[in-house]
């Protein structure tokens, strides 16, 4: 049987794209279903806006650093519209450039939601199509816990590029990468901010001294932080939205925060299968996720998932690199996995950091204490550091 | 360096994990300015799998946040 395309991607994200114009560089026919814009979320509401806007918050602290270089104090304000606008035209501007770069590698574009009739056809719009392999690279959207009342009143990390006006209070619940990255960029533009997490710290997962060392920053420049909370509810009041939180330690003692209508819930993110139509197919969904093996490959033998909607590990550079492995794989004629060991990563604070490899903790999980040696210098302001942790066994 | 004249109180850290037997370096954290730029080409050297020794046999950049990598002690 003769299909309409020899690969069809639902989904020109991260992972979409790349292995959509890898495929079709091999000389596949390929083709692409994308019901927002090219780019997916990281392009349009992920790392590139997020990085603009960590760009512009850095300012302050440049202009107040030049006087000690000798430049005479600088007055400057933030016009949070115009920010918007530049951040949301460069956006824009990227868009045209993956159409462009799809188009070049004879991509097929379909600007339309795609969801499954059966293992080779999608409906994508009007259109029913069929393709022998299909690649669901449909990322993930940001989920709110509705056990916490008045959740309805935050908004989540999509919402912040649209924001017509700067928040002054601004409150994220949860402490995850995304979450500390907008504390620090609204913190950085001005505004007050509360960062309420129920864990002991912020970061979960990263390396102890690395999450000490950037919540330590950050109360420095004037960030709050509410650890160990429970019992989170909003409730909103002419005054602005209010947040309530149980102390987790001390269960007596409950604080309220003020946010002005405004709170980030970055309190974590899911895979987007809605309306997709994997019951169509033989697709297994595990914990909200697409099940895939080492080769990306669903429980449906002809059917793919690379990216976010598989909850690995969710960075650009891996749905891009999943995406190329399994275009090599199956359209170049290398067979090749993606490797997901030693995968460097940022966090896009005020301090930057950015970690590869193991965390002492895991390490210790690994090959014990008495194997490791942990060295870290920790300096200030001086030229030459001053180690202040130097741990050997 | 940057914060001296300025006053600013900004902090740096840099943090190698090291296999005492292998003396591989398992992991490499680093918290301050241009962190992301910097763990990139780390990150090349664990991938590689490469040992402390090797880190100190490398010449640092001077003056630099970065050469801390190879001239931790
Ligand atoms: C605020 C934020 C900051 C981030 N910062 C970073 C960072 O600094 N560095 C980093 O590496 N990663 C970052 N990420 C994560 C990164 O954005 C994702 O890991 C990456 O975009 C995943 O790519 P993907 O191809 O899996 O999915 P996506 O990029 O999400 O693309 C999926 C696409 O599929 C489309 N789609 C979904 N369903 C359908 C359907 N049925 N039919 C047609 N189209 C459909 C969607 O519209 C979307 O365009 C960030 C994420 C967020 C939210």
């Amino acid at each position: 049987m003769s299909y309409d395309y020899d690969l069809f991607v639902i989904g020109a994200g991260s992972g979409g794209i790349a292995a959509a114009r890898r495929a079709a560089e091999y000389g596949a026919k390929v083709g692409v279903a994308e019901s927002g814009r090219l780019g997916g979320t990281c392009v349009n509401r992920g790392c590139v806006p997020k990085k603009l806007m960590v760009y512009a918050s850095h300012f302050p602290a440049h202009f107040s650093a030049a006087q000690g270089y000798g430049w005479s104090e600088v007055q400057s304000q933030l016009n949070w519209e115009t920010m918007i606008r530049a951040v949301n035209g460069e956006v824009t501007r990227l868009n045209g450039i993956y159409q462009q770069m799809l188009e070049k590698s004879e991509v097929d574009i379909c600007a339309n939601h795609a969801s499954f009739v059966d293992a080779h056809t999608l409906q994508v719009g009007e259109a029913q199509l069929t393709a022998e392999k299909i690649l669901i690279a449909v990322g993930g959207v940001p989920v709110k816990p509705q056990s916490i009342p008045g959740i309805e009143h935050a908004i989540t990390s999509d919402d912040i590029f649209n924001l017509q006006e700067q928040p002054q209070h601004f409150v994220v619940l949860g402490g995850g990468y995304i979450g500390v990255e907008f504390a620090c960029i609204l913190r950085g533009l001005g505004s007050e901010v509360t960062v309420i997490t129920r864990a002991d710290k912020i970061l979960r997962g990263f390396d102890q001294d690395l999450r000490s060392e950037i919540q330590e920053a950050m109360q420095k420049k004037g960030i709050r932080f509410l650890n160990n909370t429970q019992d989170i509810a909003l409730e909103k009041r002419d005054s602005g939205l209010w947040i309530t939180v149980k102390n987790g330690i001390a269960e007596t003692v409950t604080e309220t925060v003020m946010a002005d209508a405004v709170s980030l819930a970055a309190t974590g993110r899911s895979p987007n299968l809605v309306n997709l139509g994997l019951d169509q197919t033989r697709v297994a969904v595990k914990e909200g996720a697409i099940a895939v093996d080492a080769f990306s490959q669903t429980a449906e033998p002809n059917i793919y998932a690379v990216g976010d909607c598989t909850d690995r590990i969710n960075l650009t550079p891996v749905a891009i690199n999943e995406g190329r492995a399994f275009a090599d794989t199956h359209f170049g004629n290398k067979s090749r996995q993606m490797s997901y060991e030693n995968i460097p990563t940022a966090i896009f604070t005020s301090p930057e950091a950015a970690t590869v490899g193991l965390t002492e903790a895991e390490a210790c999980d690994q090959y014990g204490d008495q194997k490791l040696r942990s060295i870290a210098v920790d300096f200030d302001r001086c030229t030459t550091p001053c180690p202040i942790t130097t741990r050997k066994p | 360096m940057y914060y001296t004249l300025p006053n600013h109180d900004e902090k740096t850290l840099m943090k190698l994990v090291v296999h005492t037997e292998t003396d591989q370096v398992l992991g490499a954290h680093m918290v301050g300015d241009h962190a992301a730029e910097i763990i990139q080409g780390v990150a090349i050297a664990v991938k590689m799998g490469a040992t402390k020794a090797q880190f100190d046999a490398t010449v640092g950049i001077h003056p630099s946040s970065a050469e801390e990598f190879v001239t931790m002690r």
